[in-house]
């Protein structure tokens, strides 16, 4: 089942660019992450899929019903925590759930304990006198606690420390593992690659990849790092068509191997080094890659 | 509807209360101290002339060489610390939503919640009118409570300030319609506020400028303060069916195009 469709998708704000022939299709269970750097569109996307902005061309959908058109329809089955989160500052987490439970119709409070739990939150203190990190926390717990169908996170782990990272990952794994849809933004490659099965790159309002994580994993080259004997070494090496120089710092190489664990053997066999290493498919340097602005060709 | 409310409820009682119980301090004094100036105002009309101008100017009607009791009972329901009081209080309430919210980002919370901008347009308009209900309640309040314990003076009967209240009710309507409809418009609530006191600054301007300057006569019709008019009120002791009208009507019409606005607006970040 299609949780969310969108077709040419574009938004201009008056001149500006917003978005622009943005087409997504994402799954009932996936994990999906919308990747891209400041500035790229993302959470104009987003905001689109939120019924908050009205596109200038294209259609979305969301659970087979018009964004903009049925977009209060949609919020029954949607959780949603901003990127720039902003909580009404004398509300607790228990007069939240209170209203938001009033407001959707469900008694939140069962659910809510597992994720009070979870994130270690103080229900009773006001948030103008919580942290950033709690505040995010209880945003999260608002976006989770009545069990939607979809959860649109727009970069939120921006202000969780590494535990609270990483506990927010598990739970939306095993959200995911129940059938509810992540939709998930960031600009950090890591948490994507860990948490995601697909991803897509936007750049520049333009979606420049979408595709599997493992898809990715293939493409992308390994890393290899060779320590070479000496300077005369060094200075003997020609460079194989397989290997792209990436680094050099004194008797160290560092190369992109474009080739195969055959090729390089072989190579090595007639060079005086010390030491080899081999990193795992580098997805950084192929993000980068897409990161890269105007006049540098995409691969 | 009844979390929006609740929500609503819990960030403006106290703004509320503390607006309520200032009108009612303030007619309160002004229903003490106005009944026991009127022997005295031949003798400032005669030194400052211009205070004669300025009074006609603020109870909408010519006022001679004398003032009557009954011009003066007029004068506590058109004081520029009642209306200050009753406009500055609106303002800020409809103000609140959707610029306020758009403004300190928590529209976004707000927004995503699974209730369309209609609906919560209403329930922020709803605790709008009931706050505005109270805080005359209190005025009235404070009124009753100085003409039956605090002065001997005498005082219209309380059928005649009920209709001055009702028409003073409309000017509230009046103002919060269009203030809900500026606020539609805004991204920024400074903006709007702005907007907003500068409508009621000139408007109350307007009413001055009427006594002795042609231009401004012309535009009298435009002028909200034309529509409420206590010492006529007092002075026929009938309903003003017309200009109650056209206060609940122009305050309507803007009031409904603010909802459609925000019904068909982008909800961006600032």
């Amino acid at each position: 089942m299609s949780i969310i469709s969108a077709k040419g998708l574009t938004v201009y704000y008056n001149k500006r660019r917003g978005i622009e022939d943005v087409n997504l299709h994402i799954e009932q269970g996936e994990i999906f992450g919308f990747l891209g750097p400041n500035g790229a569109g993302k959470t104009t996307a987003i905001r689109v899929l939120m019924g908050y902005l009205k596109s200038t061309e294209g259609s979305a959908n969301v659970l087979g019903l018009d964004c903009w058109k049925q977009s209060h329809q949609i919020k029954k089955e949607v959780g949603y925590i901003p990127g720039d989160l902003r909580l009404y500052p004398w509300m607790t987490g228990n007069s939240a759930l209170q209203i938001f439970g009033m407001i959707r119709k469900k008694n939140l409070r069962p659910a809510a304990n597992e994720f009070v739990e979870l994130f270690g939150l103080d229900m009773k203190v006001p948030v103008r006198k919580m942290s950033s990190g709690m505040k995010q926390k209880l945003g999260l717990l608002l976006a989770l606690v009545h069990k939607p169908k979809l959860i649109i996170l727009d970069e939120p782990t921006s202000a969780l420390d590494p535990l609270a990272q990483q506990k927010l990952i598990e739970a939306l794994r095993a959200l995911a593992s129940e059938g509810h849809t992540i939709f998930f933004s960031s600009h950090s490659l890591s948490e994507v690659e860990q948490l995601c099965h697909r991803v897509a790159i936007i750049r520049e309002g333009k979606i420049v990849a979408d595709e599997s994580i493992e898809d990715l994993k293939k493409r992308a080259k390994k890393l290899v790092t060779i320590s070479f004997k000496n300077e005369e070494a060094v200075s003997k090496i020609k460079t194989p068509d397989f290997l792209i120089d990436k680094k050099s710092s004194g008797i160290d190489r560092q190369y992109e191997l474009s080739g195969t664990s055959q090729q390089l053997v072989e190579w090595l066999s007639h060079q005086e080094y010390q030491d080899l290493t081999v990193s795992p498919p580098d997805l950084e340097n192929l993000f980068h890659q897409y990161y890269i602005s105007d006049g540098d060709e995409i691969k | 509807m009844r979390g929006l409310l609740l929500k609503t409820f819990r960030e403006t009682w106290v703004s509320f209360l503390l607006f309520g119980l200032g009108l009612m301090l303030a007619i309160s004094v002004l229903t003490y101290i106005i009944p026991q100036m009127q022997g005295s105002m031949g003798d400032i009309f005669e030194s400052l002339p211009f205070v004669k101008t300025f009074l006609s100017a603020m109870i909408g009607t010519e006022v001679g060489d004398e003032l009557t009791a009954q011009m003066m009972q007029a004068i506590q329901w058109v004081h520029p610390t009642v209306l200050a009081i009753l406009w500055t209080s609106e303002i800020i309430h409809c103000t609140r939503m959707p610029a306020g919210e758009i403004d300190r980002g928590t529209a976004d919370i707000l927004f995503s919640l699974p209730v369309s901008r209609r609906t919560i347009y209403c329930s922020e308009s709803l605790i709008w009118i009931l706050g505005g209900i109270f805080i005359l309640l209190m005025g009235f309040a404070g009124h009753q409570f100085t003409v039956n314990v605090w002065t001997d003076s005498i005082h219209p009967q309380v059928r005649i300030i009920v209709l001055i209240l009702v028409n003073l009710f409309c000017v509230f309507l009046f103002v919060g319609g269009i203030s809900y409809f500026v606020s539609s418009l805004c991204n920024v609530r400074g903006r709007a506020l702005g907007i907003l006191f500068a409508f009621v600054l000139i408007s109350f301007l307007l009413n001055f400028l009427q006594q002795f300057w042609e231009p401004a006569k012309n535009l009298s019709s435009l002028n909200m303060m034309t529509y409420y008019q206590p010492a006529q009120i007092l002075k026929s002791k009938a309903f003003p069916t017309n200009h109650v009208a056209f206060l609940v009507a122009v305050g309507g019409f803007f009031w409904i195009a603010g909802c459609e606005i925000l019904a068909r607006r982008n909800i961006t970040t600032v």
